[in-house]
């Protein structure tokens, strides 16, 4: 009976270790060398609101690290609940449905994407409200969103709320965006741009 | 419509069959998307629209034992759903998935059990002809677990896993986002009782997960994430009135981009806990806690061969918490608190060829807590809680109200 677990064990433990030798269901493509151009430079947060820098950058170029990195592996999205109403999809949004949203949005709005976050010149500038001290920073104000397919331009807006948290590399990642308002009548929210990628639930 | 049929052979031996299929359609007036309230001044934008819905679900479960020590279970899982917009076409969508799960444990000795675990799935996700975002995914994971108790004081255990999710985007000319994930990690854990009044733990953990984009407009994004973590943990508890545990965990996260290099980055992180508990006297205790936190942050260049740390910033912190309890009568408890915190978070940078602080801030703060808490029943069906404390607080961030105030909360119940 010693001998027989001692073989299944070991039949076992050479099937798990081959199988990724084996090459065909473990083994990655290979990729491309880079061509011109790539991602912009990645901003270190040296206060909170680098972060919409990146966030910036992120939505704007091809690559998704920017976006990725700048997102806390805890992060949430907080939808107005008229929005909720409309795609029951965005209850429980986390990070992994944000970047599957943002291929999606990268996909269909190839030609430009941009945003911009609170008021003033400078991309995160200035909010309405703002807490930028502490482990748990968070600014209020609007958003502004542009997105073009090359057939159609598109605008969304808000009024939302960012938390931010002191974790992870860089120092600060976002961890929840609360859609509060829209940011004038005829603008979907982000909400409706995050359900309507998602498709219907 | 649902069908189920199932066929068992005795313990652990079975097939089970379930199909479940749905079909209809949906008419229903939709506002216009975007802004809801405009269909008050237009409803002429409301559209009239209708949504064929198609769904099917096949499992198909199976388990047999082909020794007395090792059970077998495969499960094969196909669900498709499909919503088809008529107006609003960019909503549509049609979803498939085929999963297959193969589960084996082996019970190798009396106290040890291993399990291993491969699935691959394959998922089609189709946009329709509107959207070049239409892509097939196939996902290949192995994992395996296996723990052993080595007498009444030593138990070991380990665990990897291994996943390749692969992305193939339908319309690749156009949309080039093709992209592999690769993870494998793994870690394990070892408990043991080395003397009679001392626990011990150790917990290391390892993990690589790659992001590769084929394409050569996304490729310079490729990057490989490391996690390396090692958690050592004590307790010891030399008298029935005292205990002290320590844990202390290091954790390193280093992102390597295989291409653009000036990208790497290396987050490493400190801890260290310690706590102790003191019961002098029946109702009186005694706690103490102290953890100490360092973080730091930078990037990781190779120049000319040569990999070179550059930190770009630090941040210590010092939680010191000390609390007294005592049981003054079985119906009140009087509690005491006090929490003092430091942080200082240093930005590097370098002048005249040197690391240096380029800016520094240092915050501290605390809170003291003092009052008592009670329950007791009154009259017969009644029950009264109160919990009554003075606080202060200190810390250059801290509110003018939030610096000093009473925190009194009363809960009275009476069953009817």
């Amino acid at each position: 009976m010693r001998n027989k677990r001692g073989i299944i064990l070991l039949s076992l433990m050479i099937f798990a270790l081959a199988l990724p030798q084996g090459g065909c269901l473990f083994e990655p493509r290979e990729a491309q060398d880079p061509g011109s151009g790539g991602e912009d430079t990645w901003v270190e947060p040296e206060v909170p609101r680098d972060i919409f820098k990146n966030l910036s950058s992120g939505l704007s170029e091809p690559g998704n690290s920017n976006y990725e990195r700048t997102i806390s592996d805890g992060f949430i999205f907080v939808p107005m609940p008229k929005d909720e109403g409309e795609y029951p999809v965005l209850t429980g949004w986390d990070k992994e449905r944000e970047m599957n949203m943002l291929d999606r949005l990268k996909s269909d709005y190839a030609v430009s994407r941009e945003i911009f976050f609170g008021s003033g010149s400078e991309n995160g500038g200035s909010f309405e409200v703002e807490n930028p001290e502490g482990d748990r920073p968070s600014f209020e104000g609007k958003y502004r969103i542009t997105l073009n397919s090359g057939s159609e331009e598109v605008i969304y807006g808000g009024v939302a709320k960012f938390t931010l948290e002191a974790v992870g590399q860089g120092g600060w990642k976002l961890v929840e965006w609360e859609d509060k308002d829209i940011l004038e009548e005829g603008y979907g929210t982000s909400g409706l741009l995050r359900g309507r990628l998602s498709g219907a639930e | 419509m649902k069908i189920n049929a199932g066929y068992e052979m005795g313990e652990g031996q079975f097939l089970r069959v379930e199909y479940e299929r749905k079909s209809g359609d949906i008419k229903r007036v939709e506002p216009p998307r975007g802004n809801s309230l405009e269909i008050l001044d237009n409803p002429e934008l409301a559209k009239r629209e209708k949504i064929d819905e198609k769904g099917e679900i096949l499992t198909v479960n199976s388990g047999f034992k082909p020794f007395s020590f090792v059970t077998v279970e495969i499960q094969f899982k196909h669900s498709l759903d499909d919503k088809k917009y008529d107006v609003d076409k960019r909503l549509s969508k049609s979803y498939s998935k085929d999963n297959l799960t193969a589960n084996t444990v082996y019970e190798f000795s009396e106290r040890g059990a291993a399990t291993f675990t491969f699935e691959k799935t394959r998922t089609d996700m189709d946009y329709g002809f509107n959207s070049v975002s239409s892509y097939t995914e196939d996902d290949n994971k192995l994992g395996f677990r296996a723990s052993q108790r080595i007498g009444e004081d030593l138990s070991i255990s380990a665990n990897g896993r291994m996943s390749l999710s692969q992305k193939f985007y339908k319309n690749y000319e156009e949309n080039p986002r093709d992209a592999d994930y690769y993870y494998y990690g793994g870690g394990a854990q070892m408990s043991a009782k080395p003397f009679e009044k001392v626990d011990a733990k150790v917990e290391v953990k390892a993990s690589r997960y790659e992001t590769r984009n084929i394409d050569a407009s996304l490729s310079s994004d490729n990057n490989v994430e490391y996690v390396y973590r090692l958690i050592p943990e004590f307790s010891i508890k030399p008298a029935g009135w005292i205990s002290i545990s320590q844990s202390y965990e290091v954790k390193m996260e280093y992102t390597e981009f295989t291409f653009d290099r000036n990208q790497n980055y290396l987050d490493r992180t400190t801890i260290l806990d310690t706590k102790a508990k003191m019961s002098f006297q029946k109702g009186l205790n005694f706690g103490f806690n102290h953890r100490y936190d360092m973080r730091d942050t930078g990037s990781y260049l190779t120049v000319e061969g040569e990999e070179n740390y550059n930190r770009t910033r630090e941040n210590f912190k010092h939680r010191v918490k000390m609390n007294v309890d005592y049981e003054a009568a079985d119906f009140l408890d009087l509690f005491s608190s006090a929490l003092f915190r430091t942080r200082k978070r240093n930005s590097l940078g370098v002048e005249n060829g040197e690391k240096v602080v380029t800016s520094s801030n240092f915050y501290d703060s605390g809170t003291l807590r003092v009052g008592f808490k009670g329950e007791k029943d009154i009259m017969g069906n009644g029950n009264i809680k109160l919990d009554v404390a003075y606080v202060r607080n200190y810390g250059n961030r801290i509110s003018e109200a939030m610096r000093k105030y009473w925190d009194i909360n009363m809960k009275l119940t009476f069953d009817f």
